[in-house]
């Protein structure tokens, strides 16, 4: 155990270092990709707070990540709010419309779940696509320009510096994650995950907790819509479709969501995919739906287990026990809203 | 009364359809407890099929039946091959209907281009018909009336036929069915089979009327979800009935805000989903 | 002699079935009680509405006094009372440790435990200790408890309870799919719980319960049948009755 966390830190460490000295080796589109996985890699990982921490499998997310853009778009152009403090505004927002939806949505879990959230998307796609006057509407907003800092005022045109700036922030938002998920608030929520009865009856206050984990979520995804529309100038329907949602899901299963930084992986993968494999060839798709199929065949828990995964098999051989496990099922094993129903069943 | 014929035949038809993707949506859901999110893929399969058939110099019939069947034979091999291997993992199945989207998605733009493709209806249904003064394609009617014979053939497979009482038992209960012995693993494939028999079947029928492009894939599983969840999981009347009220729905907002039809819809189902979580025939979640 | 638990005219209707009709029962402080009956007798029903995990259609709960029919089961935890599930109400895919620091972490905090590092809280971390040594958890600790033999589950499910202190324990059919030395181990461990900790069982078991229980009610149909202390309710002819088939009368039925 203590190795694996030596070489982990390490690992982190070595990250660290290589994150802060890219703008070095990277020219200005190399880096641009940098800064979207580095903004994505926040998106995915706040989704995994919900996913592979609470055990909430949301397609929903983009509701808020398409929030947080069209906030600091809309600042921008009709308020002429250029500052960096509109991404606290989008921050605010997402908490919002995780705070009005949160009753609504959580009444359900499982595949239920999955499609109110969804349809919550598909909603917003809807009022973002009726009010043009104020979305843009099918065409979006475009020409955002960069948000200024106080004191330094425009210095976040250029592509090294808006890099820092969202490493910055998302960082900040990576600290939060990981003092939550190491916190009491953390292991309640898996414990929320792992047997909600179970949790309820030891004294946690289930409903609150999944309340809670869905408002950090929604808040810290329209952190990284808002980086985001900053760093691609523009914001459309787009971010309220099924694709980011089913992207959003891909990148954190695929690096695995019973890790801390599986999702930052997974939507490393994802991107440097798309940018690479379209290079020499149009069907990046394609591959990344063949990685897909595969990681969930083989390696369930993602990318991020391929070392325990190998040690497993390692120590199958010896004839010892595993000692992972995986995200598996939607329906979790019992629910506070369906012990009624499952008893129902049962008299 | 003749816009209302008008928008009713639009409708409807347009409800034919959507059942056809909903109801294998939907009971696959209510018995393996997993959304297959490649149901709209298959449909886009299924048109893309008959047209190459069609073109191909077949029947029209033959062309849709065919498209149907080698759909439905895709979706057996899946089953067999791969989410067999994923039995209870319900998340995981969803990811892998995902990572089929995508897949589909691509080799579909591979094999048939970006270019929306059409159907002419057969020469048995072409022109239209004159019912109480409008003028209604026939191909619609047709529609409808296929939509109708299938509807009950299900019906009467799920209500009078012993398979259709282990489908049933299983939706309600599946935990039960396997300790009665019934074989769950054969009713999971014949069921998965048949959902993605009948998303092709629609895709194919649906050709000369939505033809078909890149993105219809996303557009008939938004439609068919909502169809599902209104109608309620694992029911078929709840299927019969969603599928006509978002059809009516959809001309209707078309004809008034064409643009926001969409929205529309949604919203309708958020709020039904806000008072009654279950559908309109669904039991519990 | 105070009382624990107070059930005062559960009744509980699911659609057109009747699943409990007016139950009633009163366990004063520190005693045993048993609840059997024969299988589809409502008494998992009936611990799951004492726990508050399913709401009654009438009548009231009472813990110690106190009305608790209203409140949420995670509220009534802080009045006192646990209970273990059928099948062993733990959290599979963490470890042991997890399992407790989970148990544990709402003894002090009642907050949504932002501020609490289970990793450096050093009461939290002593505390844990102190269970897993209590009940011989130690060389699994660190073992993911579904990879844990069923009797260690067990084991693990009732030292997460225990170690909130309970003034009332629920336990529902803790000896299931115990081998006889795994039930003979339970039965060692009930014997040592405290005096003071008032118990309600649902077992099938019977030589436990007989050798655990201070009084029975038996439950038939979703009424009570009978009550009274094991050895009157080995000679009742109702009990044997509704065990063996026959015609039943209501205990209540009697009494109006």
């Amino acid at each position: 155990m203590q190795r694996r966390e030596v070489i982990h830190s390490l690992v982190l460490a070595v990250c660290g270092v290589l994150l802060l000295g890219a703008p070095l080796a990277l020219g200005s589109y190399g880096l641009t990709v940098l800064t979207e996985i580095v903004i994505f890699a926040l998106f995915a990982m706040s989704t995994n707070l919900l996913l592979g921490y609470t055990g909430l499998a949301s397609l929903g997310q983009s509701a808020f990540f398409g929030m947080g853009g069209y906030c600091v778009a809309i600042l921008a152009k009709d308020f002429n709010l250029h500052s960096a403090v509109t991404l606290l505004a989008a921050i605010g927002a997402g908490a919002v419309l995780a705070l009005v939806t949160g009753p609504v949505v959580l009444r359900s879990t499982g595949t239920y779940f999955l499609m109110l959230t969804l349809a919550l998307t598909q909603v917003l796609f809807g009022v973002a696509w009726f009010l043009p006057g104020i979305t843009g509407g099918d065409n979006g907003l475009g020409g955002i320009a960069r948000p200024t800092l106080p004191l330094v005022g425009d210095v976040l045109r250029g592509t090294t510096a808006f890099y820092y700036f969202s490493l910055v922030c998302v960082g900040i938002g990576i600290a939060i994650l990981a003092w939550l998920v190491n916190s009491g608030f953390g292991l309640a929520l898996q414990g929320v995950r792992e047997n909600e009865l179970v949790a309820a009856g030891l004294g946690h206050p289930v409903w609150w907790l999944k309340y809670l984990a869905y408002i950090i979520a929604g808040a810290l995804s329209a952190l990284a819509g808002g980086l985001y529309t900053f760093l691609t100038s523009f914001v459309g329907t787009s971010y309220f479709g099924i694709a980011l949602s089913a992207e959003v899901l891909v990148m954190v299963i695929l690096g695995g969501s019973r890790s801390f930084w599986g999702p930052a992986i997974g939507a490393g993968l994802v991107i440097l995919l798309r940018d690479e494999v379209s290079s020499w060839t149009q069907r990046w798709l394609l591959v990344l739906g063949l990685l897909f199929v595969v990681t969930v065949l083989f390696l369930p828990g993602g990318i991020a287990t391929l070392p325990e995964r190998l040690s497993q098999v390692r120590r199958k051989q010896r004839g010892q026990q595993p000692l992972v496990s995986v995200a598996k099922s939607l329906t979790p094993v019992q629910s506070v809203e369906s012990a009624t129903s499952h008893q129902e069943r049962v008299p | 009364m003749q816009t209302i014929i008008g928008i009713g035949a639009i409708g409807i038809s347009y409800a034919s359809l959507l059942f056809l993707v909903a109801v294998g949506l939907s009971i696959v859901f209510g018995l393996m407890r997993f959304v297959n999110l490649a149901s709209g893929s298959f449909y886009m399969l299924g048109a893309y099929l008959a047209i190459s058939i069609v073109h191909r110099g077949m029947s029209f019939w033959l062309a849709v039946l065919i498209g149907g069947v080698v759909v439905g034979l895709i979706g057996l091999a899946i089953e067999q091959t791969i989410l067999q291997r994923l039995h209870r993992q319900e998340l995981l199945q969803v990811c892998l209907t995902i990572g089929l989207m995508y897949i589909v998605e691509d080799l579909a733009r591979v094999i048939w281009g970006g270019d929306p493709l059409r159907l002419r209806p057969p020469a048995s249904l072409r022109g239209s018909i004159s019912v109480l003064g409008a003028v209604v394609p026939l191909y619609r009617v047709g529609l409808i009336v296929i939509g109708i014979i299938l509807a009950l053939v299900l019906w009467l497979l799920i209500e009078r036929t012993r398979w259709g009482a282990f489908v049933r038992a299983g939706v309600d209960d599946l935990e039960m069915c396997e300790c009665l012995g019934i074989n769950t693993r054969v009713v999971f494939a014949v069921i998965f089979t048949v959902g993605v028999f009948l998303s092709g079947l629609a895709g194919a029928l649906g050709a000369p009327l939505l033809g078909v492009a890149p993105g219809t894939d996303s557009d008939v599983l938004l439609m068919a979800l909502i169809v599902v969840v209104l109608g309620g999981l694992g029911s078929i009347s709840g299927s019969v009935l969603a599928s006509l009220v978002v059809g009516i729905l959809d001309s209707v907002a078309r004809m008034r805000w064409p643009g926001a039809s969409f929205f529309i819809i949604y919203a309708i189902m958020a709020v039904v989903l806000i008072v009654r979580p279950q559908g309109f025939r669904g039991r519990y979640i | 002699m105070s009382v624990a638990l107070r059930v005062t005219e559960i009744t509980k209707r699911i659609g057109g079935l009747q699943i409990l009709d007016q139950v009633s029962m009163t366990v004063s402080a520190g005693e045993r009680r048993a609840l059997i009956g024969p299988n589809g007798a409502g008494k998992t029903t009936l611990l799951n509405i004492i726990a508050g995990f399913l709401r009654p259609s009438r009548g009231t709960i009472e813990l110690f006094g106190v009305d608790v029919t209203k409140l949420p089961p995670h509220r009534r935890v802080q009045h006192g009372l646990l209970k273990t599930n059928q099948l062993p109400g733990v959290f599979p895919d963490l470890s042991v440790r997890s399992n407790l620091q989970l148990a544990l972490l709402r003894e002090r905090h009642a907050s949504m435990g932002f501020h609490v590092l289970p990793r450096r809280d050093g009461y939290l971390r002593d505390r844990v200790e102190q269970v897993l040594e209590l009940w011989g958890l130690q060389d699994v600790a660190d073992r993911e408890v579904r990879h844990l033999p069923h009797g260690y589950q067990r084991m693990v499910e009732l030292a997460m309870r225990m170690s909130r202190q309970p003034r009332v324990l629920l336990l529902d059919e803790p000896a299931a799919g115990l081998t006889e030395a795994e039930v003979a181990v339970l039965a060692e461990r009930l014997s040592q719980l405290p005096r003071e900790l008032t118990v309600v069982i649902v077992e099938h078991k019977m030589r436990l319960i007989f050798a655990f229980a201070d009084r029975i009610t038996v439950l038939h149909h979703g009424a009570v049948i009978a009550e009274g202390t094991p050895e009157e309710i080995r000679s009742d002819p109702q009990t044997r009755a509704a065990y063996l088939g026959g015609a039943v009368r209501n205990v209540h039925a009697d009494h109006s």
